[in-house]
């Protein structure tokens, strides 16, 4: 089956779907539902999946939220691996008794430790002007409600070695895609069990003098934000989390442990944002390795305005990212 | 009014002196409840206080070395977030040559406001690390504090390198490489053994003594000079690290275990009967205690130890100290070499020091470098457990309560048991957990145990 | 076609038996305290214990909060129920919880319940969809009270069932109270049945105190979900004869309330001889009371059971 060690340059939203179809031809229990997914889906990722699995397994639906949501819970109750995609992580919240209580909760309320799979797709971020209701980051929420996995491709080879993986999970995952990067390209792996492990991060680019932790839109912008400051003597280490929940803690603490600084950047809000928690969590369980507080780069906590300038001014750029670099470095 | 507070040294039960060994925080830092401020050594015990509630240390007014009585001031604290010159008005008019206090209480209203706009500032638009600290930086970190505690090293007198003056952790680092420590326990007969080769020396007079045959007398036995006696060092292995840090974390104070064991002193009993049957006074039953326990102790080693951050010294001799009840409280007197000594020397050396401690005629050194300690609380009472807390950096410590006529199931020559009262002493180990597991204290007893009731 | 007496007996047993666990936990929550809340059933056991009659084992029921009938109906033991209520080990959940209720059994078909009532339809035609898929032959049914049939996924749930023709069944019970509200103070009809014409699927009421009538209309609403001819709307008119609650003071309801009820078991017993009534209803008492005093016995939970099942495998 495995292409080896074959790589493609495809968009972002492609390699998800590719993710998907591999995982579509070796497990039939999967089925996908959205609104326009038979048609190849509002932003190209269920492209080409009707023509090759069907309209039963490929499905079309009104745009109701609660009812998709709800039905990929009842589903994977039973054993199917439902995967959802409702275009906008902002709709999630229509959904919120469908997400957090039934895919969250069933399995511990009901007290029956059975698998339940099933893949919720939340794409989040900004995309030039989609307005207040169609840019949010509220990955914090699947962090906050237990139960759930929680993961963030930031580019396209994790795109899909984090699809497949979520397939395979027996739990209910949150797929944070990442609006912004959807067209963009790179390189995926074609290899069929190409797979990112749920829980781990990485470290994109090694560095000594502190720990820069990021996840989805801002890793692209902390690289390059870790250029510069890296001409200034300035060596910034950034770590990719990929997953939400679970956290890859050992490696965080590891590279804390080392830089003794930390920094979390992402788009999503700063105020009870997962930068919030992960601060936290670093002072509870590195208070003594910490040589400056920790300090977040974060969204602006106001409903996203539609026009683009205001809209980007809202979400960290690279330039903040590098200011906060050189701050902690002062402190 | 100014914003300075006193900072007081707690109240601790019947506890009156205290001296004030490190500080652990520098004059300007801030610190948070639960912080360790200072360390502090009373008769009982060495303590590190804590903070009560978040603050920010103005001044010390404690030197570290002096003595004090519980409750006296050591040092002048301001609430968290006080801004500089807050702080600077209320040590002014502390020492009675500030403002006015109405024109102390405008500025100080000032400063509050400026504390104010700077929270709100804080939450809505600010660059990061701007509402740091409530206006005080830091003069060190959270790192190179505790790098600084685990080198001892006072960290006031590091040089700072950091950004604004701050102490970091690689300037106490590099004050600790240069300053290479001394060993604690130094003199030529203390081994320094490296990491994984906890293997005792036994020196010949402690064979002589082990094997309890002919002991040479007092005047020639090798006499201890230096407070400590010899010993054999032994660098914590990772794992013991780990288990040590574990087990502080778990119980917050240092983790006491207690094991007992029933001894039966039925043998000794009649030893001490045959004794007097001949008109002699016997030896006392905590000699027989503390005589078998010191001989034990050599081959037992890991029991006859101190405990310190990064090592444990496993000690050659045995400097017993004996738990003495007085009227203005518990001392511990120690005998220096106890392993050399017999029951009747031993006997009448407690009755000395016990003498000694009562007319309050101890000198210092009389009670310094013990390495283990006998409590024996069943001498006022009959009290059925002896737990008691550790004695310094000492890893065991040997209870004795009081004997109780017991039944016990007793084997007879036909294999089977019968009941007969006997009496019997619950002997208990107190240990430090951090330097020892059970298995090497229950073997202690069991030797111990042995050692007594095969007494002819 | 006359209905088989065995099944008859079948049904009055298992009533029977529901009846037993709603008094003897009605009961015990005046004398004691049980973490959580019962949501009583009485009066309406015809309807659970007659529709999951018609169901096979391994169909799909997804009950709501009144569903002790139910539970009883598709197969479960009165211990595990009790379990959970009185938050015992031997509960379903292994007793986190059960007065809500929450207690399940797969390998029975029994798939749970939403505490957020209301909440099942869109998993209901998630398994009904699961089945199409699968063409596995299993029918899935949504239960649900008058109340939430004006929720939106009701209809959301709906109109893709009946598009899809998933084999589903909505099974609602009208009781006419949303908790301490009458339903004809919300909804435009008193007949929830009505809204199927909407869907173009058919709307039946039946009288929801006769477990024939009940069995009967499901048996054939299931027969046309398994033929590939999609959902029905069932609609069984019944009476709640005790509060939302137990405890609840009822004063939102009139003195003469019940002055029409109409005992399910007493409808049934009609088509019965009487020493078979008496029988079966001595055997169902002695059944739940024993399972009762074992229930008592039985340790509550152990804390180290707060993480269990939060993850799979865990």
């Amino acid at each position: 089956m495995a292409n080896n060690d074959k790589m493609e340059t495809m968009l972002y939203n492609a390699a998800m779907g590719l993710g998907l179809a591999e995982e579509m031809r070796t497990n039939p229990d999967i089925f996908v539902l959205g609104q326009g997914v038979a048609s190849g889906g509002w932003f190209g990722a269920e492209k080409g999946l009707a023509d090759e699995f069907g309209s039963d397994r490929v499905v079309d639906c009104g745009i109701c939220e609660a009812f998709e949501v709800g039905m990929a819970a009842g589903a994977s109750v039973v054993g199917m691996t439902p995967v959802i995609n409702l275009g906008f992580a902002d709709f999630s919240l229509i959904a919120g008794d469908e997400i957090y209580h039934k895919l969250g909760k069933w399995r511990y309320m009901h007290g029956l430790n059975v698998p339940m799979s099933a893949v919720i797709i939340l794409p989040v971020g900004v995309m030039g002007g989609a307005g207040p209701e169609h840019s949010n980051s509220i990955e914090v929420l699947g962090m906050h409600f237990p139960g759930l996995k929680v993961v963030v491709p930031s580019n396209a080879a994790d795109a899909k070695g984090l699809m497949k993986a979520a397939l395979r999970e027996p739990n209910p995952v949150l797929y944070h895609s990442i609006q912004t990067l959807s067209f963009t390209r790179g390189e995926v792996p074609l290899d069929s069990d190409y797979i990112v492990e749920i829980g781990k991060g990485i470290v994109r680019r090694p560095g000594r003098d502190a720990t820069l932790l990021t996840y989805g839109s801002m890793v692209n912008r902390s690289l390059e934000a870790a250029t510069t400051l890296a001409n200034e003597g300035i060596e910034v280490e950034i770590i990719d989390l990929r997953s939400l929940v679970p956290l890859d803690w050992e490696l965080i603490l590891e590279s804390v442990n080392r830089t003794h600084r930390a920094l979390v950047v992402h788009e999503a809000n700063k105020t009870a944002g997962p930068g919030a928690e992960i601060a936290a969590q670093i002072q509870e369980r590195a208070f003594y390795e910490l040589e400056t507080p920790i300090l977040r780069v974060a969204g602006k906590d106001v409903p996203l305005p539609q026009q683009n300038d205001l809209e980007q001014a809202c979400i960290p750029s690279v330039d903040e990212i590098v200011a906060a670099g050189r701050h902690i470095m002062s402190l | 009014m100014s914003i300075i507070r006193d900072l007081t040294i707690p109240m601790m039960g019947s506890v009156e002196n205290a001296r004030l060994l490190q500080w652990y925080v520098a004059e300007g830092d801030a610190f948070v409840a639960g912080d360790v401020l200072y360390e502090l050594e009373t008769d009982k015990t060495v303590t590190e206080i804590t903070a009560e509630e978040d603050g920010i240390l103005v001044r010390r007014l404690g030197e570290e070395g002096a003595d004090f009585k519980m409750g006296d001031c050591v040092g002048w604290q301001a609430p968290a977030g006080s801004l500089p010159e807050a702080i600077q008005q209320g040590v002014a008019l502390r020492e009675g040559n500030g403002p006015q206090p109405a024109a102390a209480a405008v500025a100080l209203a000032t400063s509050v406001t400026a504390l104010e706009s700077s929270t709100t500032a804080a939450t809505t638009e600010v660059e990061p690390g701007e509402m740091l600290m409530g206006g005080v930086m830091a003069k060190t970190s959270p790192r190179s504090r505790k790098l600084a505690r685990e080198y001892g090293i006072d960290i006031t007198t590091v040089t700072a390198t950091g950004p604004r003056g701050r102490v970091t952790g690689e300037d106490v680092l590099r004050v600790a490489a240069k300053r290479k420590r001394l060993p604690v326990a130094a003199g030529p007969e203390a081994n320094v053994v490296p990491q994984k080769a906890p293997v005792p020396t036994v020196e010949p007079g402690a064979e002589v003594a082990a094997a309890g045959t002919s002991l040479p007398s007092p005047a020639q036995r090798p006499v201890a000079l230096t407070n400590k006696p010899a010993g054999t060092r032994v660098r914590h292995s990772l794992r013991r690290k780990t288990i040590a840090s574990n087990m502080v974390c778990a119980k917050r104070e240092m983790p006491h275990l207690t094991a007992d064991m029933d001894i039966d002193l039925s043998a000794l009993m009649a030893l001490r009967k045959r004794f007097k049957a001949s008109g002699q006074q016997p030896p006392s039953i905590l000699a027989y205690f503390a005589c078998n326990a010191s001989r034990l102790l050599q081959e037992h080693k890991s029991l006859n130890a101190t405990f310190g951050e990064d090592e444990m010294v496993l000690w050659n001799s045995v400097n017993l100290n004996i738990a003495v009840d007085t009227d203005e409280g518990l001392v511990v007197p120690v005998i220096r070499d106890a392993q050399l000594l017999t029951a009747a020397e031993m006997s009448t050396r407690i009755a000395g020091l016990a003498e000694a401690a009562r007319q309050r005629a101890l000198q210092p050194e009389e009670m310094a470098g013990g390495t283990f300690t006998i409590s024996n609380p069943g001498a006022l009472g009959p009290v059925v457990r002896a737990e008691a807390v550790l004695n310094g950096d000492q890893v065991a410590l040997m209870g004795m309560p009081g004997i109780v006529q017991k039944p016990v199931a007793v084997a007879l020559p036909d294999g089977s048991y019968a009941v007969q009262v006997r009496p019997i002493l619950r002997l208990g180990i107190t240990f430090d957990h951090r330097a020892l597991d059970g298995g090497p204290v229950i073997r202690f007893l069991n030797a111990l145990k042995f050692a007594i009731e095969s007494l002819a | 076609m006359p209905i088989d007496t065995t099944l008859i007996g079948d049904m009055y047993r298992r009533m029977s038996i529901a009846r037993a666990i709603e008094q003897i936990v009605e009961k015990h929550t005046r004398k004691a305290r049980i973490s959580g809340w019962w949501h009583p059933g009485e009066g309406q056991e015809a309807v659970g214990v007659g529709a999951s009659a018609a169901l096979n084992g391994e169909d799909y029921l997804w009950y709501q909060g009144r569903g002790c009938a139910w539970a009883i109906g598709k197969g479960m033991q009165p211990g595990p129920i009790l379990g959970d209520v009185l938050g015992k080990v031997s509960g379903a959940t292994g007793g986190k919880g059960g007065g809500v209720p929450h207690w399940a059994d797969y390998s029975l078909g029994i798939m749970g319940e939403g505490a957020t009532l209301g909440s099942v339809y869109p998993l209901a035609a998630g398994s009904a969809f699961a089945s199409k898929l699968r063409k596995d032959g299993r029918v899935s049914l949504a239960n649900f009270g008058d109340g939430t049939a004006s929720r939106g996924t009701f209809h959301e749930t709906m109109v893709h069932a009946a598009t899809w023709k998933l084999p589903l069944i909505y099974l609602c019970e009208n009781n006419e109270l949303l908790v301490g509200t009458k339903l004809t103070d919300v909804c435009p009809t008193a007949d929830i049945a009505d809204f199927a014409k909407g869907y173009g699927i058919p709307g039946i009421i039946v009288d929801g105190q006769d477990a024939v009538a009940v069995y009967e209309a499901t048996l054939e609403a299931a027969a046309r979900a398994r033929a590939g001819e999609g959902p029905t709307l069932i609609e069984a008119k019944t009476t709640r004869v005790q509060g939302h609650y137990a405890g609840d003071p009822q004063n939102y309801r009139a003195k003469d309330a019940l002055a029409n009820y109409r005992d399910p078991l007493a409808v049934l017993a009609e088509r019965m001889a009487v020493d078979e009534v008496e029988t079966i209803a001595a055997e169902a008492l002695a059944l739940v009371q024993a399972a009762y005093e074992e229930t008592l016995a039985a340790p509550p939970p152990d804390h180290s059971i707060i993480f269990k099942d939060l993850y799979y495998g865990q």
